[in-house]
Protein backbone atom coordinates (compact mmCIF):
# COMPACT_ATOMS: atom_id res chain seq x y z
CA UNK A 1 0.00 0.00 0.00
CA UNK A 2 1.33 3.41 -1.02
CA UNK A 3 2.73 5.01 2.25
CA UNK A 4 0.77 8.43 2.13
CA UNK A 5 0.16 9.13 5.82
CA UNK A 6 1.44 12.56 8.13
CA UNK A 7 2.83 11.20 11.32
CA UNK A 8 1.10 14.15 12.63
CA UNK A 9 -1.76 12.79 11.46
CA UNK A 10 -1.11 9.42 13.54
CA UNK A 11 -0.28 11.75 16.35
CA UNK A 12 -3.58 13.57 16.96
CA UNK A 13 -5.35 10.02 15.63
CA UNK A 14 -4.04 8.60 18.78
CA UNK A 15 -6.40 10.49 21.22
CA UNK A 16 -9.59 11.08 18.77
CA UNK A 17 -8.86 14.87 18.08
CA UNK A 18 -9.83 14.35 14.61
CA UNK A 19 -13.13 14.21 13.24
CA UNK A 20 -14.99 11.56 12.53
CA UNK A 21 -14.20 11.31 8.70
CA UNK A 22 -10.78 11.61 9.37
CA UNK A 23 -10.56 9.01 12.15
CA UNK A 24 -11.94 6.78 9.80
CA UNK A 25 -9.65 7.34 6.85
CA UNK A 26 -6.36 6.85 9.57
CA UNK A 27 -7.77 3.83 11.02
CA UNK A 28 -8.37 2.37 7.45
CA UNK A 29 -4.83 3.44 6.08
CA UNK A 30 -3.10 2.31 9.18
CA UNK A 31 -5.02 -1.52 9.40
CA UNK A 32 -3.28 -1.96 5.93
CA UNK A 33 0.10 -0.14 6.84
CA UNK A 34 2.67 -1.59 8.70
CA UNK A 35 4.80 1.47 8.84
CA UNK A 36 2.26 3.45 10.45
CA UNK A 37 1.05 0.82 12.38
CA UNK A 38 4.62 0.95 14.23
CA UNK A 39 4.70 4.75 14.27
CA UNK A 40 1.25 4.34 15.96
CA UNK A 41 2.62 2.11 18.86
CA UNK A 42 5.65 4.37 19.66
CA UNK A 43 3.63 7.44 19.92
CA UNK A 44 0.84 5.30 22.14
CA UNK A 45 4.04 4.14 24.18
CA UNK A 46 5.36 6.85 24.57
CA UNK A 47 1.91 8.96 25.31
CA UNK A 48 1.60 6.27 28.51
CA UNK A 49 5.59 7.10 29.60
CA UNK A 50 4.14 10.37 29.59
CA UNK A 51 1.04 9.96 31.82
CA UNK A 52 2.16 7.53 34.30
CA UNK A 53 5.38 10.09 34.80
CA UNK A 54 3.20 12.67 36.56
CA UNK A 55 2.07 12.03 40.62
CA UNK A 56 -0.63 14.07 42.28
CA UNK A 57 0.57 16.58 44.54
CA UNK A 58 0.68 15.55 48.25
CA UNK A 59 -1.47 16.80 51.08
CA UNK A 60 1.16 17.94 52.86
CA UNK A 61 2.01 20.18 49.52
CA UNK A 62 -1.45 21.29 49.21
CA UNK A 63 -1.19 22.07 53.06
CA UNK A 64 1.85 24.32 52.33
CA UNK A 65 0.66 26.12 49.64
CA UNK A 66 -2.69 27.11 51.47
CA UNK A 67 -1.36 27.84 55.00
CA UNK A 68 0.89 30.23 53.24
CA UNK A 69 -1.79 32.21 50.81
CA UNK A 70 -3.97 32.63 54.24
CA UNK A 71 -0.65 33.84 55.91
CA UNK A 72 0.02 36.40 52.88
CA UNK A 73 -3.40 37.12 52.85
CA UNK A 74 -3.80 38.38 56.50
CA UNK A 75 -0.58 40.19 56.27
CA UNK A 76 -1.15 42.10 53.38
CA UNK A 77 -4.44 43.04 55.03
CA UNK A 78 -2.92 44.40 58.10
CA UNK A 79 -0.51 46.46 55.82
CA UNK A 80 3.15 47.02 56.42
CA UNK A 81 4.78 48.05 59.14
CA UNK A 82 6.00 51.27 57.79
CA UNK A 83 2.29 52.67 56.94
CA UNK A 84 0.95 52.05 60.41
CA UNK A 85 3.76 54.02 61.70
CA UNK A 86 3.64 56.75 59.47
CA UNK A 87 -0.75 56.69 59.96
CA UNK A 88 -0.12 56.90 63.26
CA UNK A 89 2.77 59.75 63.54
CA UNK A 90 0.38 61.49 61.10
CA UNK A 91 -2.60 61.38 63.29
CA UNK A 92 -0.43 62.46 66.60
CA UNK A 93 1.27 65.67 64.83
CA UNK A 94 -2.25 66.21 63.55
CA UNK A 95 -3.85 66.67 66.55
CA UNK A 96 -0.91 68.20 68.41
CA UNK A 97 -1.38 71.17 65.27
CA UNK A 98 -4.93 71.43 65.85
CA UNK A 99 -4.79 71.81 69.69
CA UNK A 100 -1.63 74.40 69.11
CA UNK A 101 -3.61 76.28 67.15
CA UNK A 102 -7.22 76.32 68.85
CA UNK A 103 -8.55 80.04 69.06
CA UNK A 104 -9.10 81.48 72.66
CA UNK A 105 -12.23 81.76 73.07
CA UNK A 106 -13.57 85.52 72.98
CA UNK A 107 -16.49 86.94 73.27
CA UNK A 108 -17.98 88.31 70.06
CA UNK A 109 -17.96 92.69 69.64
CA UNK A 110 -21.63 93.04 70.46
CA UNK A 111 -23.58 96.02 68.58
CA UNK A 112 -23.98 99.13 70.03
CA UNK A 113 -28.00 99.04 71.49
CA UNK A 114 -29.79 102.72 71.26
CA UNK A 115 -30.63 103.12 75.17
CA UNK A 116 -34.05 104.82 76.10
CA UNK A 117 -33.04 105.10 79.54
CA UNK A 118 -32.26 108.33 80.87
CA UNK A 119 -28.38 108.56 81.62
CA UNK A 120 -26.99 108.03 85.12
CA UNK A 121 -24.22 109.76 86.48
CA UNK A 122 -22.04 107.31 87.64
CA UNK A 123 -19.27 108.75 90.50
CA UNK A 124 -15.62 106.65 89.87
CA UNK A 125 -14.58 106.88 93.29
CA UNK A 126 -11.09 105.06 91.75
CA UNK A 127 -9.30 104.58 88.80
CA UNK A 128 -10.24 101.12 86.95
CA UNK A 129 -7.13 98.79 87.01
CA UNK A 130 -5.04 98.73 84.17
CA UNK A 131 -5.86 95.63 81.67
CA UNK A 132 -3.12 92.94 81.50
CA UNK A 133 -3.45 91.13 78.30
CA UNK A 134 -3.69 87.64 78.89
CA UNK A 135 -0.52 85.28 78.29
CA UNK A 136 -0.85 83.61 74.46
CA UNK A 137 -3.99 85.53 73.88
CA UNK A 138 -4.33 85.42 70.07
CA UNK A 139 -4.75 88.99 68.38
CA UNK A 140 -7.65 88.85 66.08
CA UNK A 141 -8.75 91.22 63.51
CA UNK A 142 -6.49 90.94 60.98
CA UNK A 143 -7.33 90.18 57.55
CA UNK A 144 -5.05 87.06 55.90
CA UNK A 145 -3.03 88.11 53.16
CA UNK A 146 -1.48 86.18 50.45
CA UNK A 147 1.84 86.74 48.86
CA UNK A 148 3.42 84.78 45.92
CA UNK A 149 7.27 84.58 46.08
CA UNK A 150 8.71 83.19 42.71
CA UNK A 151 12.44 82.20 43.41
CA UNK A 152 14.40 80.87 39.96
CA UNK A 153 14.59 77.55 39.02
CA UNK A 154 13.08 76.81 42.61
CA UNK A 155 9.62 76.07 43.28
CA UNK A 156 7.14 78.85 43.85
CA UNK A 157 6.16 79.52 47.68
CA UNK A 158 2.69 80.91 48.44
CA UNK A 159 2.96 82.93 51.84
CA UNK A 160 -0.38 82.90 53.66
CA UNK A 161 -0.30 85.80 56.70
CA UNK A 162 -2.95 84.35 58.89
CA UNK A 163 -4.93 86.45 61.42
CA UNK A 164 -2.51 85.50 64.14
CA UNK A 165 0.93 87.28 63.25
CA UNK A 166 2.66 83.94 65.03
CA UNK A 167 1.54 81.89 62.15
CA UNK A 168 2.67 82.54 59.03
CA UNK A 169 1.93 79.11 56.30
CA UNK A 170 4.16 78.66 53.70
CA UNK A 171 3.21 76.54 50.77
CA UNK A 172 5.65 75.51 47.60
CA UNK A 173 3.15 75.43 44.75
CA UNK A 174 3.84 72.02 42.30
CA UNK A 175 4.44 73.38 38.22
CA UNK A 176 0.92 71.79 38.21
CA UNK A 177 -0.68 74.40 40.38
CA UNK A 178 -1.12 77.81 39.40
CA UNK A 179 -2.36 80.79 41.00
CA UNK A 180 -4.14 83.92 39.95
CA UNK A 181 -2.77 86.90 40.97
CA UNK A 182 -4.97 89.94 40.75
CA UNK B 1 -16.76 23.36 30.35
CA UNK B 2 -18.18 20.56 32.69
CA UNK B 3 -14.73 19.72 33.80
CA UNK B 4 -14.57 22.48 35.97
CA UNK B 5 -17.88 22.55 37.90
CA UNK B 6 -17.20 21.54 41.21
CA UNK B 7 -20.84 21.97 43.59
CA UNK B 8 -21.44 25.39 41.69
CA UNK B 9 -24.06 26.51 43.94
CA UNK B 10 -21.66 25.85 47.41
CA UNK B 11 -18.91 27.48 45.17
CA UNK B 12 -21.17 30.29 44.26
CA UNK B 13 -21.87 30.98 48.15
CA UNK B 14 -18.51 30.64 49.19
CA UNK B 15 -17.65 33.68 46.29
CA UNK B 16 -20.01 35.80 48.02
CA UNK B 17 -18.87 35.52 51.29
CA UNK B 18 -15.31 35.66 49.96
CA UNK B 19 -15.88 38.87 48.22
CA UNK B 20 -17.94 40.40 51.63
CA UNK B 21 -14.04 39.54 53.02
CA UNK B 22 -14.55 36.46 54.49
CA UNK B 23 -11.17 34.85 54.57
CA UNK B 24 -12.56 31.77 55.88
CA UNK B 25 -14.64 31.11 52.78
CA UNK B 26 -11.52 32.33 50.46
CA UNK B 27 -9.42 29.50 52.02
CA UNK B 28 -12.47 26.50 51.42
CA UNK B 29 -12.25 28.17 47.70
CA UNK B 30 -8.62 27.45 47.92
CA UNK B 31 -9.26 24.04 48.80
CA UNK B 32 -12.11 23.42 46.08
CA UNK B 33 -8.89 23.80 43.70
CA UNK B 34 -5.93 23.86 45.51
CA UNK B 35 -5.13 20.44 44.01
CA UNK B 36 -6.24 21.60 40.11
CA UNK B 37 -3.44 24.43 40.39
CA UNK B 38 -0.54 23.02 42.25
CA UNK B 39 -0.56 19.74 39.62
CA UNK B 40 -0.70 21.77 36.51
CA UNK B 41 1.72 24.15 37.97
CA UNK B 42 3.98 20.60 38.90
CA UNK B 43 3.43 19.24 35.04
CA UNK B 44 4.38 23.06 33.87
CA UNK B 45 7.38 23.83 35.76
CA UNK B 46 11.14 21.86 36.28
CA UNK B 47 10.79 21.42 40.28
CA UNK B 48 8.26 21.38 42.80
CA UNK B 49 9.27 24.60 44.94
CA UNK B 50 8.55 26.33 41.88
CA UNK B 51 5.41 24.74 41.65
CA UNK B 52 4.24 25.73 45.27
CA UNK B 53 5.65 29.46 44.79
CA UNK B 54 3.36 29.28 41.80
CA UNK B 55 0.46 28.02 43.20
CA UNK B 56 0.29 30.61 46.16
CA UNK B 57 0.92 33.21 43.28
CA UNK B 58 -2.11 32.15 41.62
CA UNK B 59 -4.31 32.00 44.70
CA UNK B 60 -3.04 35.58 45.72
CA UNK B 61 -4.09 37.50 42.50
CA UNK B 62 -7.37 34.96 42.32
CA UNK B 63 -7.96 37.06 46.03
CA UNK B 64 -6.67 40.23 44.96
CA UNK B 65 -9.30 39.77 41.79
CA UNK B 66 -12.53 38.30 43.26
CA UNK B 67 -14.47 40.93 42.80
CA UNK B 68 -14.51 40.51 39.04
CA UNK B 69 -16.04 37.20 38.65
CA UNK B 70 -19.55 37.51 37.95
CA UNK B 71 -20.07 33.55 37.82
CA UNK B 72 -18.35 30.29 40.05
CA UNK B 73 -18.08 29.34 36.35
CA UNK B 74 -15.63 31.56 35.21
CA UNK B 75 -13.19 30.63 37.73
CA UNK B 76 -11.93 27.05 36.91
CA UNK B 77 -10.96 28.57 33.34
CA UNK B 78 -9.24 31.67 34.99
CA UNK B 79 -7.28 29.51 37.24
CA UNK B 80 -5.65 27.62 34.47
CA UNK B 81 -5.33 30.66 32.52
CA UNK B 82 -3.28 32.17 35.20
CA UNK B 83 -1.65 29.42 36.42
CA UNK B 84 -0.21 28.76 32.81
CA UNK B 85 0.81 32.55 33.15
CA UNK B 86 2.79 32.26 36.22
CA UNK B 87 3.96 29.00 35.20
CA UNK B 88 6.01 30.86 31.70
CA UNK B 89 7.04 33.81 34.23
CA UNK B 90 8.84 31.89 36.49
CA UNK B 91 10.25 29.47 33.55
CA UNK B 92 11.46 33.25 32.03
CA UNK B 93 12.68 34.41 35.12
CA UNK B 94 14.77 31.11 36.71
CA UNK B 95 18.45 30.39 36.24
CA UNK B 96 18.72 28.63 32.18
CA UNK B 97 19.18 25.30 33.62
CA UNK B 98 17.30 24.89 36.75
CA UNK B 99 17.90 21.03 37.59
CA UNK B 100 14.90 18.58 36.53
CA UNK B 101 13.20 17.57 39.68
CA UNK B 102 13.44 13.24 39.63
CA UNK B 103 10.27 12.46 41.48
CA UNK B 104 11.64 13.18 45.17
CA UNK B 105 8.69 12.47 47.17
CA UNK B 106 7.25 8.98 44.96
CA UNK B 107 11.11 8.25 45.08
CA UNK B 108 11.29 8.48 49.19
CA UNK B 109 7.59 6.73 49.54
CA UNK B 110 7.71 4.16 47.36
CA UNK B 111 8.01 0.21 48.81
CA UNK B 112 10.15 -1.29 46.45
CA UNK B 113 13.51 0.73 45.54
CA UNK B 114 13.54 -0.81 42.10
CA UNK B 115 10.44 0.20 41.02
CA UNK B 116 10.81 4.16 42.72
CA UNK B 117 14.39 3.80 40.46
CA UNK B 118 12.49 2.98 37.21
CA UNK B 119 9.56 5.47 38.35
CA UNK B 120 12.73 8.56 38.51
CA UNK B 121 14.20 7.22 35.09
CA UNK B 122 11.35 7.53 33.47
CA UNK B 123 10.20 10.87 34.69
CA UNK B 124 13.86 12.30 34.08
CA UNK B 125 13.09 11.07 30.33
CA UNK B 126 9.93 12.75 30.08
CA UNK B 127 10.91 16.03 31.86
CA UNK B 128 13.77 16.16 28.89
CA UNK B 129 11.22 15.29 26.17
CA UNK B 130 8.53 17.81 27.76
CA UNK B 131 12.16 20.66 27.72
CA UNK B 132 12.74 20.52 24.10
CA UNK B 133 8.84 21.61 23.26
CA UNK B 134 8.07 25.32 22.36
CA UNK B 135 6.35 26.96 25.90
CA UNK B 136 3.30 26.74 23.44
CA UNK B 137 3.70 23.05 22.58
CA UNK B 138 4.07 21.98 25.79
CA UNK B 139 1.25 23.96 27.31
CA UNK B 140 -1.08 22.28 24.99
CA UNK B 141 0.56 18.71 25.60
CA UNK B 142 0.16 19.13 29.55
CA UNK B 143 -3.97 20.70 29.12
CA UNK B 144 -4.57 18.11 26.47
CA UNK B 145 -2.96 15.10 27.64
CA UNK B 146 -2.28 14.98 31.25
CA UNK B 147 -5.20 17.38 32.11
CA UNK B 148 -7.44 15.66 30.11
CA UNK B 149 -9.33 18.91 28.40
CA UNK B 150 -10.83 19.01 25.32
CA UNK B 151 -9.06 20.64 22.17
CA UNK B 152 -11.98 23.24 22.85
CA UNK B 153 -11.10 24.00 26.46
CA UNK B 154 -7.25 24.39 25.40
CA UNK B 155 -7.81 26.83 22.82
CA UNK B 156 -10.05 28.36 25.31
CA UNK B 157 -7.27 28.61 28.00
CA UNK B 158 -4.54 29.48 25.87
CA UNK B 159 -6.43 32.23 23.80
CA UNK B 160 -6.11 30.59 20.91
CA UNK B 161 -7.93 28.35 18.12
CA UNK B 162 -8.76 24.81 18.08
CA UNK B 163 -6.52 24.54 14.72
CA UNK B 164 -3.57 25.93 16.33
CA UNK B 165 -3.89 24.03 19.60
CA UNK B 166 -4.29 20.48 17.44
CA UNK B 167 -0.97 21.53 15.31
CA UNK B 168 0.79 21.99 18.38
CA UNK B 169 -0.55 18.79 20.29
CA UNK B 170 0.15 17.09 17.18
CA UNK B 171 3.51 18.80 17.08
CA UNK B 172 4.80 18.07 20.97
CA UNK B 173 3.47 14.22 20.88
CA UNK B 174 5.15 13.41 17.49
CA UNK B 175 8.85 15.46 19.55
CA UNK B 176 8.42 13.55 22.53
CA UNK B 177 7.89 10.08 20.54
CA UNK B 178 11.08 10.49 19.03
CA UNK B 179 13.08 11.82 21.86
CA UNK B 180 11.59 8.99 23.97
CA UNK B 181 11.98 6.22 21.54
CA UNK B 182 15.63 7.61 20.50
CA UNK B 183 16.37 7.18 24.20
CA UNK B 184 15.23 4.01 24.49
CA UNK B 185 17.02 2.63 21.74
CA UNK B 186 20.45 3.86 22.40
CA UNK B 187 19.86 2.50 26.09
CA UNK B 188 19.19 -0.78 24.09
Amino acid sequence: MKHLMKEARLALYLRGDLSSAGYRAVAQHVAGCSECKGKLADLSQSHELLVSSFEEPTPDELSTVRSAVVARIRTRSRGPAWRIWAVATSAVVAVILILANLPLQTPAPQPPVASTAPPVAIRISSPPPPMIPAPHRRIVGRAPTMTLLTRAERPALLKINTSDPNIVILWQLNDSEKVETP
Amino acid sequence: MCHFALEPESVRRLMQAAKAGDLASFEQIVVLHERLVLRLAQRLLPNREMAQDAAQEVFLRLHGKLGKFQEEKDLGPWLYRITVNICHDLRRRAKPNVPLEVAPVLRDQAPDPEQSVLFAQRRELIAAALDGLTPRERDAIVLRDLEGLSTAEVARILGSTETTVRSQISTGRVKIKNFVMARLRRQI
